[in-house]
């Protein structure tokens, strides 16, 4: 699958440095227009501060990243005004109701029109709480009320930073809900940043994991999830069927488990299999396809990537 | 850059520790009132509807020398009492002293609060530029410190007034003349200009900080910095007239007394008693009192050196403030 749009954000070669520990290291990321964009990592991997650099509150030690094709060096401002975003648990002044808080909100925007702010409040269930003060709300509260002052300027961009965290099982499929809907009905670009795997394989089409600071694999989710797919075969004369499929140039490993072979091979490839095993007088019994999880992708290409560092050391 | 300050303002209305510390003023002005009104009573200089309060205020000095010991002490009381002067502003000279020491922690606490709850991150990510939530912060604690003393000027004189009427049995205006209108504007104005360099420095604290407990003890161990430079100085000029073996340097004229010339308080006492500008009677005391208007009278300087220490400091720490925070990760 190609890009559909243009770039929203491209970094290239971003790092950002704090002393001897190097959060983003080298950088590269494209997210373009209409992508929900999931940005994957495990505790520490460099994601809030990649996101941090991203909205111009931190400075990178190196490397360039553009947002709406602003430089966030340079010129980000114009940039953030376009954008939403969350980071975290997101904060308010604690003294102040939920309503007030989106009223500074919109000032800082230089919103004339504040009317926007009761629709907001009741889109995110937050309508009967927004006259209490924001230290009396729960974690989830305050989610919802950050989801509220993200979309409160409209945005192309969203940008999230574990939007779901604190929230019940229900508020969680509510906003993976409104992710879905902000990016298929409304058009919104969205780069949501989570360690919950399931969450961004059901709302993102793209994603990048990043280890230790660097971005270990990123692309579509649907190749990720089929790519280097596993089919499981049923077949009379395993040891022959091996050696004939091992033959092949898009089979890239066999194995032979119990009463049938495992070939990693694109699923897409299942005909080519039948084919090449028939011609070689060998008749298929059952044929499965295994599917990949982002989960197994996640942890194969952080496994991967801690190989390396072991070996690197 | 209205809409900001509207904001800003709305921040910082809302806030517990702004109201009750304008509330605690106010209290402290109304209880001077009552404090001064109470030792006239207990001098017995309310009878005859305050004639002698009035006698011993507007006494020439060659009468004071014909004086009796009691009549002295009656008469050296009755100058420090506020209770007849109109000129309210100057009467509460040490209520401003003490609004400046609230501001300068309501300063550091407004920017330090911003850093600690992660709410000037929220801002900046809002798309605000720093330098301007920087001015919007300054100027909403300025303007507040001027409604303030607006504020607490109205709640002063209609107390005053009050007072007056209870002492004297009735109320003369003959005092509100433009020529007192206008002293009263100048001394609001160099008392508001004292507010500047301590609102600036609790906001570079603030800054450097980064939050509440060490911004408000930096700016605690900062006030406290300045007064005790001031009462090093004049007990050491007082020290000076039993032992004459002090060393040059500690002196008011030696290098202690010419550093001191560059502190804050030292020059805010300065401006806020300007000569000419403003008529002030004995201060009465307060921080400014207990060190730098002391120290005024063993180390004299010219009020526009003052002013212009005083606008200097504001515009450094300014600057200091907004090149610190452009640099600075703003990661909570």
């Amino acid at each position: 699958m190609e890009p559909t749009g243009d770039r929203v954000i491209c970094t290239r070669g971003l790092t950002k440095r704090y002393k001897r520990l190097t959060a983003v290291d080298n950088l590269h990321l494209e997210v373009h227009r209409g992508d929900v964009f999931g940005f994957l990592g495990p505790n520490g991997a460099g994601k809030t501060t990649t996101i941090a650099l991203l909205l111009g509150l931190a400075q990178p030690t190196s490397g360039t990243a553009e947002v709406l094709g602003h430089d966030v060096r340079r010129d980000i401002v114009p940039a953030l005004r376009r954008t939403g975003a969350i980071i975290e648990t997101p904060a308010f002044y604690p003294y102040l109701s939920a309503r007030d808080n989106l009223r500074i909100a919109a000032r800082t925007l230089g919103m004339a029109d504040e009317g926007q702010i009761e629709q907001l409040l009741g889109f995110v269930g937050l309508a009967g709480r927004a006259d209490d003060k924001v230290n009396t709300f729960s974690t989830g509260m305050n989610q919802r009320l950050g989801l509220a002052s993200a979309l409160l300027n409209d945005p192309e961009l969203l940008i999230l930073d574990e939007p779901t965290s604190g929230l019940d099982p229900a508020g969680m499929a509510e906003v993976r809900e409104l992710i879905g809907s902000l990016a298929r009905d409304q058009g919104k670009t969205i780069f949501l940043s989570s360690h919950l795997l399931h969450e961004v394989e059901q709302v993102c089409n793209r994603v990048a994991i990043i280890h230790r600071g660097r971005v270990v694999l990123q692309g579509w989710v649907d190749e990720l999830v089929h790519r280097g797919g596993r089919l499981e075969i049923k077949v009379s004369n395993l040891p022959h069927a091996a050696e004939v499929l091992s033959a092949q140039s898009w089979v890239s490993g066999v194995l032979v488990a119990n009463d049938r072979l495992l070939v990693d091979a694109p699923a897409e490839r299942s005909d080519d299999l039948t084919r090449s095993l028939a011609e070689a007088g060998l008749y298929i019994t059952g044929l499965r396809l295994l599917e990949r999880t982002l989960e197994s992708v996640f942890l194969e290409a952080v496994g991967n990537d801690d190989e390396e560092a072991a070996g690197n050391d | 850059m209205t809409k900001l300050i509207a904001a800003e303002w709305l921040r910082f209305s809302r806030q517990r520790v702004n109201q009750v510390a304008l509330l605690l003023l106010a209290l402290a002005a109304c209880w001077h009132f009552w404090s001064d009104y109470r030792t006239a009573r207990s001098l017995d200089l309310l009878a005859d509807n305050g004639a002698d309060l009035v006698r011993f205020q507007t006494m020439p000095s060659a009468e004071i020398e014909t004086l009796t010991d009691s009549d002295m002490l009656r008469w050296f009381r009755a100058g420090e009492l506020v209770l007849i002067s109109p000129n309210t502003f100057s009467l509460t000279y040490w209520i401003w002293a003490w609004a400046r020491v609230v501001w300068l922690l309501l300063a550091a606490m407004a920017v330090g609060s911003e850093f600690e709850w992660g709410t000037l991150r929220w801002r900046l990510m809002l798309g605000l530029r720093r330098e301007r939530w920087l001015l919007a912060k300054v100027l909403v604690l300025v303007l507040s410190a001027l409604a303030a003393m607006i504020l607490l000027w109205l709640v002063v004189a209609g107390v005053g007034l009050c007072v007056h009427r209870q002492v004297f049995g009735s109320l003369s205006w003959e005092w509100s003349t433009l020529e007192f209108w206008i002293s009263q504007a100048a001394a609001l104005l160099c008392t508001w200009i004292g507010f500047w360099p301590w609102v600036s420095l609790g906001v570079l604290l603030g800054i450097v900080g980064r939050s509440i407990a060490p911004t408000v003890a930096l700016g605690f161990l900062g006030l406290l910095l300045d007064w005790f430079w001031g009462f090093a100085l004049i007990m050491l000029a007082a020290t000076q007239f039993v032992n004459s073996s002090l060393p040059h340097w500690l002196l008011p004229d030696g290098l202690l007394g010419h550093l001191y010339r560059w502190t804050i308080g030292y020059n805010v006492a300065a401006v806020s008693f300007w000569e000419g500008i403003r008529t002030v009677s004995e201060p009465v005391p307060g921080p400014d009192r207990a060190a730098a208007t002391l120290a005024l009278s063993v180390i004299p300087t010219s009020p526009e050196r003052a002013l212009g220490v005083v606008l200097g400091f504001t515009l450094l720490a300014m600057g200091l403030a907004a090149w610190s925070l452009a640099r600075r990760d703003v990661m909570r």
